[in-house]
């Protein structure tokens, strides 16, 4: 096996990954699980997995990044905004816009050719436009995750949810499923308001700049879908979304 | 601390307290009236009581804090409120203060000219500070000497000019900036010369050579609120080494060295002598070529401006700001805040984000 010079985790608010990779940036094994509450019982057990996995020595280097990064004894402590953008470029050879949308924030990330973060944006008020927003609307419709993309296609109509704040949209959403709509049409204006909200935060991309996509949300087809209609543009979501960010943490570690 | 601090400056000192709005207003006449004044910017934390949600929530935070502080019986210490013509928000507070309770005392007012220098705005001053004596005077029931006038504007040209000494230098300085900060905002509510002691005692550890290491930043806005915004940017690897704040840098007014006899026109020298300000209506043109300047002089790598939510003064300079940087290809972060105890984790992010964007994100691949 090919050996492990630097370990990435991502201490998300939902999702806890991590990566291994050798000295070319290539990813030997990952994990992804629910976030526990306690950080660090979590990143200890787990990390120890993904070591054992790849058969990594104590002087593999740490890079930590995510929400709860400052929670882990890392060689190198770093913000998902670099982080994602680090994993993006590895990925991609190429600079772009990244869109990644979390579980409790969502990210514009503007990446220079060489890799760099050449300007970002990012919601910093509450879970508007994030996939806590998503999670937290479907688990009120009671549409489980396998079934949106079904739902979504099926809809002929939407219906748009307005309230940007997701507690207030949670109560019109109940509102809406009191005056009988369609469940499928709602869920097809979740993903186009979600979709409306973080095209304006993305705010002008230029035509000549590819988009790419990264964060668990990106594994949601209809939001990816949404976003395309949106913006008019092509997005390229990249390999394995939700581990760009464990991944990048990998690479400044080594 | 700070009430026993007050209580005892009138006490022993006989001195009047004077709880005052941001920003501007001369305090060399409240120094020289034997006044302590006591500025409120907010305060911090959580609004308790009802009375904030007599105003709409989009006024401003400093605004709706200082109504429930007010408003809540808070301000019983003091001999008189005083409202500087900061802006709307601050002058609609004044007006409606009477209809809200809480205060029944005098209230002082001091509207600045707006604007550039000019012949006109020179004469309007002339009168609104002897407007202002006036009315200090009556509070006080003392009659301004001109020697004690003198005297209070030498002293606040000597802080100013220790300010301006501690943050030109302010690499040299092994401290935190929340330390120095800490120190520079107790010009808030210390009797002057308390504070000119506490100045001075921070400039003698300026040492010959550069302290400070990292990401050199400069903060613009209007009240570094909260101020674990300084612990997040140095933990991440930055300082700050020039400062565009409301509450600091933007009133250590530069006329210190030279300044005419008669001291009510050193007092309106130092006032058209002070940095472009959004408040006072400067020039926007003139203020994004003191921005670019001051930036520039001080080596800083990357701008924040820190907004308090809703300023809307604040608000029409920031934009033309953000274009002029972005052409001169360097790094702007804008943020909001409203007073609150912390920063929330999204924002902390954003600012170390921005550290790391500026020492452009350690090695590159």
């Amino acid at each position: 096996m090919t050996e492990c010079v630097s370990i990435g985790i991502d201490v998300g608010s939902t999702t806890w990954k991590a990566v291994a990779v050798d000295s070319k940036g290539n990813i030997l094994a990952s994990i992804v699980e629910e976030a526990e509450p306690l950080i660090d019982r979590q990143t200890e057990r787990a990390l120890a997995e993904l070591k054992a996995q790849v058969k990594a020595g104590d002087g593999v280097r740490i890079g930590a990044t995510g929400y709860g990064r400052k929670r882990v004894r890392a060689d190198l402590v770093l913000t998902e905004i670099t982080c994602h953008a680090r994993g993006a470029f590895h990925l991609t050879g190429k600079g772009g816009v990244l869109i990644d949308i979390g579980g409790q924030d969502t990210k514009i990330i503007k990446i220079g050719n060489n890799g760099d973060v050449l300007d970002f944006s990012m919601n910093d008020k509450c879970a508007a436009g994030t996939g806590r927003f998503l999670e937290v609307i479907l688990k009120r419709l009671r549409v489980p995750f396998d079934e949106v993309a079904l739902r979504f296609n099926k809809a002929v109509n939407s219906i748009p949810v307005s309230n940007t704040c997701t507690v207030f949209a949670e109560s019109e959403v109940v509102s809406l499923v009191a005056e009988g709509k369609e469940i499928d049409e709602i869920v097809k204006g979740l993903h186009q308001s979600l979709a409306s909200r973080v095209a304006s935060l993305a705010g002008d991309i230029p035509p000549d700049s590819e988009i790419f996509m990264s964060g668990g949300v990106a594994l949601n087809e209809s939001m990816v879908k949404s976003l395309v209609d949106r913006t008019g543009r092509r997005i390229r979501v990249l390999n394995s979304p939700q581990l760009i960010g464990a991944l990048g943490a990998a690479l400044a570690a080594r | 601390m700070r009430k026993e601090y007050i209580d005892r400056q009138k006490r022993e000192f006989g001195r009047k307290v004077v709880i005052s709005l941001p920003i501007h207003y001369p305090k060399e006449i409240l120094t020289a009236l034997d006044v302590l004044c006591v500025e409120l910017w907010g305060p911090p934390g959580e609004i308790s009581g009802n009375q904030a949600g007599r105003i709409q929530t989009y006024v401003c935070p400093v605004v709706r804090k200082a109504l429930a502080f007010i408003a809540g019986g808070h301000a019983s210490e003091a001999d008189a409120l005083l409202f500087p013509h900061t802006c709307d928000s601050i002058q609609g507070l004044a007006s409606l203060l009477p209809d809200f309770g809480g205060w029944n005392g005098p209230v002082l007012r001091f509207i600045h000219p707006k604007g550039e220098r000019r012949a006109s705005s020179e004469v309007y001053l002339v009168r609104e500070i002897e407007a202002f004596i006036a009315q200090v005077e009556t509070l006080t029931g003392k009659k301004l000497e001109p020697a004690r006038l003198s005297s209070a504007v030498k002293l606040h040209a000597e802080i100013d000019a220790l300010k301006l000494r501690i943050l030109k230098l302010r690499r040299n300085i092994d401290m935190r900036d929340s330390e120095l900060y800490a120190i520079l905002r107790r010009g808030e509510w210390l009797w002057p010369e308390d504070h000119m002691a506490e100045l001075k005692e921070l400039a003698s550890k300026i040492s010959d050579k550069p302290q400070k290491k990292g990401v050199a930043l400069m903060l613009s806005g209007i009240v570094p609120e909260p101020m674990d915004i300084f612990d997040v940017l140095e933990n991440a690897g930055a300082f700050i080494v020039a400062d565009d704040y409301a509450a600091i840098g933007r009133r250590i007014s530069s006329s210190s060295a030279e300044l005419p006899d008669n001291p009510l026109q050193a007092v309106i020298e130092r006032y058209f002598a002070l940095p472009p300000c959004s408040t006072r209506s400067s020039d926007l043109a003139g203020r994004v070529e003191y921005l670019t300047g001051l930036y520039s002089q001080n080596g800083a790598a990357g701008l924040v401006l820190h907004n308090v939510k809703f300023c809307e003064p604040e608000m029409f300079d920031v934009a033309m700001i953000k274009k002029r940087f972005a052409a001169m290809n360097s790094p702007v972060l804008y943020v909001e805040t409203e007073l609150e105890k912390q920063l929330s984790g999204q924002l902390s992010t954003r600012l170390e984000a921005f550290v790391e964007m500026a020492s452009k994100g350690g090695e590159s691949e």
